[in-house]
C-alpha cells in the first residue's frame, strides 16, 4: 500500500548508533526504537545523504556493492516497508511541526 | 522533606516507635516514607498495617507530618457486609479504587504492589529500568529483570554481602546526569527465596510471610540502616549482569555484547518509550560504557563470588572511561 | 461582572489561564493540586501552561519534578498520536471524500493552545456515512483491525451508534475511533452530520479537515453534556473555555460575530441545551469572555427556569471532584446515576437500553476480575 515510487527521507532527528556490531535507530517522529538488520542499516545510510525512492537507493547500493540493482531492490524491499511503518523514514522529508 | 539540622533531633526509627503511635498516624494524617527518588504517604484504618510496616521499614525515620508525597495511598477496610464476612482491604489513591481488594490481613503487600505501580507510572522525569541495582565503590551493578532471573533474591543476597541496595525493582536512572537513584523499597521475596535468604544471612530482617497471594508466599526483606542512611546518594554506571537462576545449574558467567545489554535495558523498562530520545541516548551510553555479562547460577554463593571476581575489572573500566 | 464561583477543590483552575497565580502556592497546596489535576487529566496542561509562561522552573522542586514527568508523558502520547494521524491520513488520502479530525486531533491539527498538555489515547476521526465502508476497507488494507467484539456489541455499534468499533494497529499504540456522526443517530438529540460537513476547514495537515470553529465548540459541549460519563469532565470544560478564548476573541477584543454565529448554529443543529449548560459553567468557573447579549440569548433558548434549578446544580455536583483523600460520596454517585440514566436515555431508546446496560455491567465485572486491567471507559 505504500507507493514505491515516492521519495523518502530520514525522519527529522533520527538517531542511528553503532553498538558493537549492531546498528540501533530511534525516530523522534514515531518514538520507535529499532534494532536494524543489514538491509535497513544500508538503506538509512544512503538516505542520510540524500532523499530517494526505493529504485534510486537500490541503484546507489548496487554501485557501492557491485551488485545487480534489481536483485538488490528485492532484497531491501521488506526493510523499506519496515522503516516506513516504524517512522524512521518519511515521505518527501517534510514532517508535521 | 527538609534535611536534618544540628539543633533538630533526628526522627526516631519506625521500629522504635510504639505500634499504637504508628497506627494513630495511619488513621490520622498519615505516615510518610521517603524511599529516595520518591516518597509515599500511607493512611489506613486497618489494625494490621502498623505492625507490618514496622517490620518491613524498621530503619526508616518515623514521619507523621510532611508537606509533600509523590504517591498517596490509603488502605481501607471494606465497608458493609464485607467487613465481617471474609474481610477485605481496599487501596484508594487520589479518589479512585483502581484494584481488586486484598484479604484484610494483607495490607502491606497491597501497599507495596500499588505503590510500585504508581511509582512506575509517574516518575517519567527518570528512566525507570525494571532491574535490581546495588552499589559498591560508587558504581552501580544493574540486574535487569528478565523472567526467571531471580533478580530479587540475588539483589537481596548482595545487599547482605557488603553491597549497598538501591532498589530490587527500579533502576531509576536520571537520563541527564546518567546516575542511578535509589528507590529503596523492601525486597519482596517469593516462595522458596524466603527460606534461602533467611538461611543466607542472620542479618536478614524479614517481615511476616503472606501466604496464598497471587504470587504465592511473599515476605519482605527490610533495608539495612546503612542503605536507608544513604538513600539519597546516587551511583554511577558500573556493570550490567543478566541473571538467570536455574535449579542445579553449574555456574556460567559469560561476556555479552553491548547490543544485548542495550536490549536488556531498553526493552525491560517501565517507561522507556515515554521518556523518548533521552531514554535511547541513556541506554546506548550505558550499553557502551558498562561491561555486560550473562550469569547462570543455582547457588547464591557461587554467583556472588563470580561478581566479586569481576568487580576490579569493572572499577578499572569505569576509571579509564572517566564515567562522570 | 465576574460571576466566578468555584468549588474549593477547583480553586486552582484559574491558573490555567493566569499561571502567575501558581507562584503563591505552598508545597502542601501543590501536593493537593497535583493530585487533583492528575485525576482530572489536567496536570500536563498545567505544566505546559507554566512552562510556556517561563514559570515552571520556579515551582518547588518536588512538584516541579512531577509536573515535568507528566509533561513528558503528554508529549510522548502526542508524538505517537500525530504520527498515527499522519499514517491514517496517508491511508485515507484521495478517497474522494472528506476526512475530518475530531476533538483532540482537531486541536492538534490547528495548533491551538489547548493542543498542548493533552493525554491522547484515541484518535477520533469522521467520514461521511455513505463512505464509511470504503474508509473501513482502506484502513483494513493499511493494517488497522477492528477489536474482536461479540455480536450484541457489534450490532450496537453498527446500528445504533455514531461510530464503528474501535480499531487497532500492530505498530501504533493508539486506538482509532471512526465516526460518521458526532451523536448517535437513534438518540433523542441527533445532529445532521451533513450540515457539519458543509462547513469544513482545512487543518495544517493534508488531507485532514476540521469542523468550523462554532461546530467544534458545539461538538465539545454536546460530548460533555450528552455523550460521556459525566465524572471528571472538567477537562472538557477547560477545552471549551480554551476554544472560546481562541476563536471568540480577535486582538484581545470579543468577536461578536463569532458568538452570534454560535448561537444561530446551536439552534440550527438542535444543540441549544448543551450550549446553555456549557455557557453556565464557563461563566461560573472560568469567567470566559462572552458578549452579554449572547449569554442572554443562550439562556433564553436553553432549559427553562424550573429545569435549570435542578439541572445545573446536579451537573455541578457531578463535575466537581472531591478532595483526593476521599472517595466521591454516595450522593455524588446518586447524582451521577441520574445524569447517567439521562445520558443513556438520550443515546438509546428505553427498550434497547436495559439489555445493553446489563451487558456493559457484565463486561465491567469481567474487566475488574483482572486487577491489572484499567477501569473500562464508556464508549
Amino acid at each position: 500500500m505504500n507507493f514505491p515510487s515516492a521519495r523518502f527521507a530520514c525522519a527529522a532527528g533520527l538517531r542511528v548508533e553503532l553498538l558493537g556490531d549492531s546498528w540501533i535507530a530511534y525516530s523522534p517522529l514515531s518514538g520507535e526504537t529499532m534494532m536494524l538488520n543489514d538491509e535497513s542499516a544500508a538503506v538509512l545510510e544512503v538516505l542520510r545523504e540524500a532523499p530517494g525512492d526505493i529504485a534510486s537507493v537500490s541503484r546507489t547500493l548496487a554501485a557501492d556493492l557491485d551488485a545487480d540493482p534489481a536483485e538488490l531492490m528485492e532484497r531491501i524491499a521488506p526493510a523499506w516497508s519496515l522503516l516506513i511503518d516504524n517512522g524512521l523514514v518519511v515521505e518527501g522529508g517534510a514532517s508535521p511541526a | 522533606m527538609t534535611g536534618a539540622h544540628a539543633s533538630v533531633p533526628a526522627a526516631p526509627r519506625l521500629a522504635d516507635v510504639s505500634t499504637a503511635q504508628v497506627a494513630d498516624a495511619l488513621r490520622g494524617r498519615g505516615l510518610w516514607l521517603d524511599v529516595g527518588a520518591a516518597s509515599v504517604r500511607a493512611r489506613s484504618d486497618s489494625p494490621f498495617l502498623a505492625p507490618q510496616l514496622q517490620r518491613a521499614y524498621p530503619e526508616f525515620p518515623y514521619v507523621d507530618e510532611a508537606p509533600w508525597a509523590d504517591v498517596h495511598v490509603a488502605l481501607m477496610r471494606a465497608r458493609g457486609l464485607r467487613r465481617w464476612l471474609r474481610p477485605q482491604v481496599r487501596l484508594q489513591a487520589d479518589g479512585r479504587e483502581p484494584f481488586q481488594p486484598f484479604p484484610a490481613d494483607h495490607p502491606l503487600p497491597m501497599m507495596e504492589w500499588g505503590g510500585n505501580l504508581f511509582i512506575g507510572q509517574r516518575l517519567n522525569q527518570l528512566l525507570l529500568l525494571h532491574a535490581g541495582v546495588v552499589e559498591r565503590d560508587g558504581l552501580a551493578l544493574v540486574l535487569p529483570a528478565v523472567p526467571g532471573s531471580g533478580k530479587s533474591t540475588l539483589s537481596a543476597a548482595l545487599s547482605l554481602s557488603g553491597w549497598r541496595l538501591l532498589s530490587d525493582e527500579f533502576g531509576a536512572l536520571d537520563p541527564h546526569t546518567r546516575h542511578f537513584m535509589p528507590v529503596l523499597k523492601p525486597v519482596a521475596l517469593k516462595n522458596r527465596s524466603i527460606d534461602v535468604i533467611r538461611a543466607f544471612s542472620d542479618r536478614a530482617v524479614l517481615g511476616p510471610t503472606f501466604e496464598k497471594t497471587r504470587k504465592g508466599d511473599v515476605a519482605h526483606l527490610a533495608a539495612s540502616a546503612h542503605a536507608v542512611a544513604r538513600r539519597h546518594e546516587t551511583a554511577r554506571p558500573g556493570a550490567v549482569v543478566l541473571p538467570q537462576w536455574q535449579e542445579g545449574a553449574p555456574l556460567s558467567f559469560e561476556r555479552l555484547p553491548a547490543e544485548s545489554a542495550f536490549r536488556a535495558l531498553a526493552f525491560n523498562a517501565f517507561n522507556y518509550q515515554t521518556v523518548g530520545a533521552p531514554a535511547f541516548d541513556a541506554a546506548v551510553a550505558l550499553a557502551r560504557q558498562c561491561p555486560a555479562w550473562a550469569l547462570r547460577y543455582s547457588r547464591l554463593d557461587e554467583a556472588l563470588a563470580a561478581l566479586e571476581q569481576v568487580w576490579p575489572e569493572v572499577k578499572d573500566r569505569a576509571a579509564a572511561g572517566g564515567s562522570a | 461582572m465576574s460571576q466566578v464561583d468555584l468549588p474549593p477543590t477547583l480553586r486552582w483552575l484559574p491558573a490555567l489561564n493566569d499561571p502567575a497565580l501558581a507562584a503563591a502556592w505552598s508545597l502542601p497546596e501543590w501536593d493537593t493540586v497535583v493530585r487533583t489535576a492528575r485525576r482530572l487529566r489536567l496536570l500536563a496542561r498545567l505544566a505546559e501552561t507554566l512552562e510556556a509562561a517561563g514559570q515552571l522552573q520556579a515551582v518547588p522542586a518536588p512538584a516541579q519534578r512531577l509536573l515535568r514527568a507528566e509533561m513528558q508523558l503528554s508529549r510522548w502520547r502526542t508524538t505517537i498520536t500525530v504520527w498515527a494521524l499522519q499514517r491514517v491520513g496517508a491511508a485515507l488520502a484521495d478517497g474522494g471524500y472528506p476526512v475530518v479530525l475530531l476533538k483532540g486531533g482537531a486541536y492538534l491539527g490547528q495548533d491551538l493552545p489547548i493542543a498542548r498538555g493533552r493525554l491522547p489515547s484515541d484518535l477520533d476521526i469522521l467520514v461521511p456515512h455513505r463512505h464509511l465502508a470504503a474508509a473501513q476497507r482502506r484502513l483494513a488494507d493499511w493494517g488497522w483491525e477492528e477489536t474482536p467484539m461479540d455480536e450484541h456489541d457489534q450490532r450496537y455499534y453498527r446500528e445504533w451508534s455514531h461510530e464503528v468499533p474501535p480499531m487497532q494497529h500492530p505498530v501504533h499504540p493508539v486506538e482509532l475511533d471512526l465516526h460518521h456522526n458526532i451523536l448517535p443517530p437513534v438518540a433523542r438529540t441527533n445532529v445532521d452530520a451533513d450540515r457539519l460537513l458543509q462547513r469544513l476547514r482545512p487543518s495544517r495537515w493534508a488531507p485532514w479537515s476540521v469542523f468550523d470553529p462554532a461546530d467544534q465548540m458545539l461538538h465539545s459541549a454536546s460530548h460533555l453534556f450528552l455523550d460521556a460519563e459525566p465524572r471528571d469532565r472538567v477537562r472538557d470544560l477547560v477545552d471549551l473555555d480554551g476554544l472560546a478564548r481562541h476563536f471568540g476573541q480577535r486582538d484581545g477584543q470579543i468577536n461578536d460575530n463569532f458568538w452570534a454565529g454560535l448561537a444561530d448554529r446551536s439552534r440550527e443543529l438542535g444543540l441549544q441545551e448543551p450550549l446553555a449548560q456549557a455557557v453556565h459553567f464557563m461563566q461560573r468557573w472560568f469567567d470566559t469572555p462572552m458578549p452579554e447579549a449572547f449569554v442572554r440569548q443562550v439562556q433564553h433558548a436553553g432549559p427553562g427556569t424550573l429545569r435549570r434549578a435542578w439541572l445545573h446544580p446536579l451537573m455541578a455536583r457531578v463535575l466537581t471532584p472531591t478532595h483526593p483523600d476521599t472517595l466521591p460520596p454516595w450522593t455524588q454517585d446518586f447524582a451521577a446515576t441520574v445524569v447517567l440514566a439521562r445520558y443513556h436515555r438520550n443515546r438509546l431508546p428505553l427498550h434497547l437500553l436495559l439489555p445493553h446496560l446489563w451487558r456493559k455491567w457484565r463486561m465491567r465485572q469481567r474487566a475488574e476480575a483482572d486487577p491489572a486491567a484499567p477501569a473500562p471507559e464508556a464508549p
